[in-house]
């Protein structure tokens, strides 16, 4: 006799009216894009990650995934350059895509700071300014912090959090 | 004498699903030379190729109908580069100067002509060979043509 399929064994206390979601992203249907910006990247002048965070309910990315995104990153900047028809290019400025933008600014001494957001969000060069002015006052003024490693610092985190925030509320996101 | 407000277009290229250059278009102007050496085609195919898995990793959502990467567009300084790829593998890229907007009607319409000129050409010899003298001919007459209209107005 074939066993019965049955519904699979749940917890008993999530059937006690729990209101935890069993599947989180099961009737999460919407394909909706989240509106405003959704992480922010930097990528210090070797191609490595020191740090990235996200801001919305976007997708979560593994750490090593984001590592090797990083670095796939730090050569297609470098790339695009060669790849120019005309003298004179410093890299890819602006990715924009039929869910996200990317908008990606290099410093001068290679560091790269780049932020994904829904498209067409505005302030996007100006918040990346601001995360660029944040990471000289709290990273690199920091003594503690080991140049090129991941960025621990907490003020740093607030601050570009805050940042985020200003950018999305500004344009009503 | 250019339209005020017309922006340029530098390159047009078009690639199949294996990387290999099928047409090339340079408008005068352009730094680089329309024909790719091996080495540039592979660089550039596969920045390409390699754009498109970064890009599907980054995606914020998961629309499973819409999941092939059908246009996007990056921009530097001092050019943008238009992607169009087709549901069978065809890579249409269109570098033009930064300040063009998003050109996804002229890539539709320079698909269109090359499946008219290529692809519908009962005599052109498949979807991996070049196409032959008289069909460059007519397929670059319409790259220009499509191209001036749509840079026109920008």
């Amino acid at each position: 006799v074939r066993p019965r399929v049955t519904a699979p064994d749940f917890p008993a206390g999530r059937l006690r009216g729990s209101s935890t979601r069993v599947c989180p992203r099961w009737h999460d249907m919407s394909t909706a894009v989240p509106p405003g910006v959704h992480s922010i990247w930097v990528i210090n002048k070797s191609g490595g990650l020191v740090y990235q965070k996200s801001y919305a309910d976007v997708p979560a990315i593994d750490t090593n995934e984001t590592l090797r995104l990083a670095s796939i990153w730090h050569s297609l900047h470098a790339i695009s350059a060669q790849l120019s028809p005309v003298e004179g290019c410093l890299g890819i400025e602006l990715l924009e895509t039929q869910n996200f933008d990317l908008r990606c600014v290099q410093t001068v001494t290679g560091t790269k700071f780049f932020v994904t957001a829904s498209p067409k969000t505005p302030g996007l060069a100006n918040l990346l300014h601001a995360v660029y002015d944040l990471y000289c006052d709290y990273v690199m003024k920091n003594p503690f912090y080991e140049l090129e490693m991941p960025i621990r610092c907490e003020l740093f985190e607030q601050n570009v959090q805050y940042a985020v925030r200003a950018t999305n509320n500004a344009f009503g996101y | 004498a250019r339209a005020r407000g017309a922006m340029k277009a530098y390159t047009f290229r078009v690639f199949n699903k294996a990387g290999v250059c099928l047409f090339n278009h340079a408008w005068p102007g352009t730094a680089q030379a329309a024909s790719l050496d091996d080495d540039a085609r592979k660089m550039l195919y596969g920045s390409l190729f390699s754009l498109k898995q970064f890009i599907a990793k980054l995606r914020p959502v998961d629309d499973p109908k819409n999941n092939n990467t059908q246009y996007y567009s990056f921009r530097t300084n001092n050019y943008k580069m238009h992607v169009r790829e087709t549901a069978a593998g065809v890579v249409f890229l269109l570098a033009t100067e930064p300040g063009a907007g998003a050109l996804r009607d002229a890539l539709r319409k320079f698909e269109e002509a090359w499946t008219e000129c290529f692809a519908k050409n009962p005599v052109a010899p498949g979807p991996s060979a070049l196409p032959s003298e008289s069909t460059s001919a007519a397929l670059t007459a319409r790259v220009e043509a499509i191209a001036e209209n749509a840079l026109r107005e920008m």
